[in-house]
């Protein structure tokens, strides 16, 4: 019974994830601390682990179902919140595809590009303002050895990300 | 030019999907580290079609970061391999912060340091990208003929507008409320 409690939290969670889970933190905090399956302590510690692993930062649903009910309310969690949203991407795909070449589609993808660059350059940017924050010098030094070597060299992302966390580790040292 | 094109399998989007889910510490790094992957590693689409892929993704609702692998799933082997693949990107995370809910130590300086390079240096990828993805405003329907003068400056300062309006604190739905009628009144009413 309490799997399946956990189940429906994250399922009717999950259907208005809009925008990731920053979105449904407070009604996700409010649903599981109410009805007694964690602490507030628990709830913010899992949601601190779920900004550092690697993925998407749902990982922390999962994180919870276990604390919760071991494996089984792992999974629970897990196929709660990525079921829903998953069934309605996947008809909205199914949609999109198959009318795409239309003509008036492809425009209506291309009018909406702007929207969708300036969302994401809103993001990187305060995104960046709060990974700065406290380090500003080390943040700019560490922005320009890793944009520097973006354009100049053929290194992949992934070899850039391993150059930042070397980068910051190494200023973070010199600057005590 | 359709002939020569790699097609990718199940298993290889499995992979792709496993290494991301592993590696891409810091949200920001992923549409990079999947464009890497796609486009500039194995070519199976290219970077018009990537532009396209993420427009949708991003619009269509559902959480934005595991859109785009499950779209690109989706295009690239078929809606089974795409749910799949989703399963690959989400569990290695997943199972880390199982392993890690015991013992916390996300605080300790040594491990911030390095995280948090990584989340910078992600960043600085996906402005790079958006800096490369801007040529693909003046895309039309048709490959040939690129749009005019005029379409291009009214599309460059709807992102501008877009953009601060979202840095100024406006909330997510306002933004879109009134960015997808202008959008769409400007494109298909001018």
């Amino acid at each position: 019974m309490r799997l399946l409690g956990l189940f429906w939290i994250f399922f009717r969670v999950g259907l208005v994830s809009f925008g990731g889970v920053f979105s449904v933190l407070p009604e996700l905090q409010r649903a599981l601390v109410d009805e007694g399956y964690i602490t507030p302590q628990g709830f913010i510690q899992a949601f601190v682990l779920g900004q550092v692993v690697p993925g998407p930062n749902m990982a922390m649903c999962t994180a919870i179902g276990w604390h919760v009910a071991g494996p089984a309310g792992a999974l629970a969690a897990f196929v709660g919140i990525y079921s829903g949203p998953v069934a309605m991407m996947g008809a909205a795909f199914a949609a999109y595809n198959r009318w795409r070449d239309i003509t008036w589609v492809r425009r209506l993808e291309l009018a909406m590009r702007p929207v969708v660059l300036g969302l994401l350059g809103a993001s990187a940017i305060s995104l960046m303002w709060t990974a700065a924050n406290g380090q500003r010098l080390l943040a700019i030094g560490v922005s320009f050895v890793v944009g520097f070597l973006a354009v100049k060299t053929r290194l992949g992302a992934l070899a850039l990300l391993f150059v930042g966390a070397a980068a910051w580790s190494a200023g973070q040292l010199l600057l005590g | 030019m359709i002939a020569t094109r790699p097609v990718p399998t199940t298993a290889d989007w499995l992979r792709v999907n496993l290494a991301i889910g592993t590696l891409s510490f810091g949200s920001a790094s992923r549409i990079v580290l999947y464009e890497d992957a796609v486009v500039r590693d194995r070519g199976w689409l290219d970077p018009d079609e990537f532009a396209e892929v993420l427009t949708v993704a991003q619009l269509l609702p559902g959480p934005n970061l595991v859109n785009l692998s499950a779209y690109l799933g989706y295009r690239l082997v078929g809606p089974v391999g795409s749910v799949l693949g989703i399963v690959c990107l989400c569990l290695p995370g997943s199972l880390l912060a199982v392993a890690l809910s015991g013992v916390l130590a996300v605080e300790r300086p040594w491990v911030q340091a390095p995280l948090r390079g990584m989340a910078v240096a992600g960043i600085v990828l996906l402005l790079l990208f958006l800096w490369r993805r801007l040529p693909g405003l003046a895309s039309t329907p048709d490959p040939a003929t690129p749009a005019p003068a005029r379409v291009r400056l009214v599309r460059g300062v709807l992102l501008a507008a877009v953009g601060t309006a979202v840095l100024l604190g406006a909330s997510l739905f306002a933004v879109l409320g009134v960015s997808i009628p202008v959008a769409l009144f400007l494109e298909f009413v001018l």
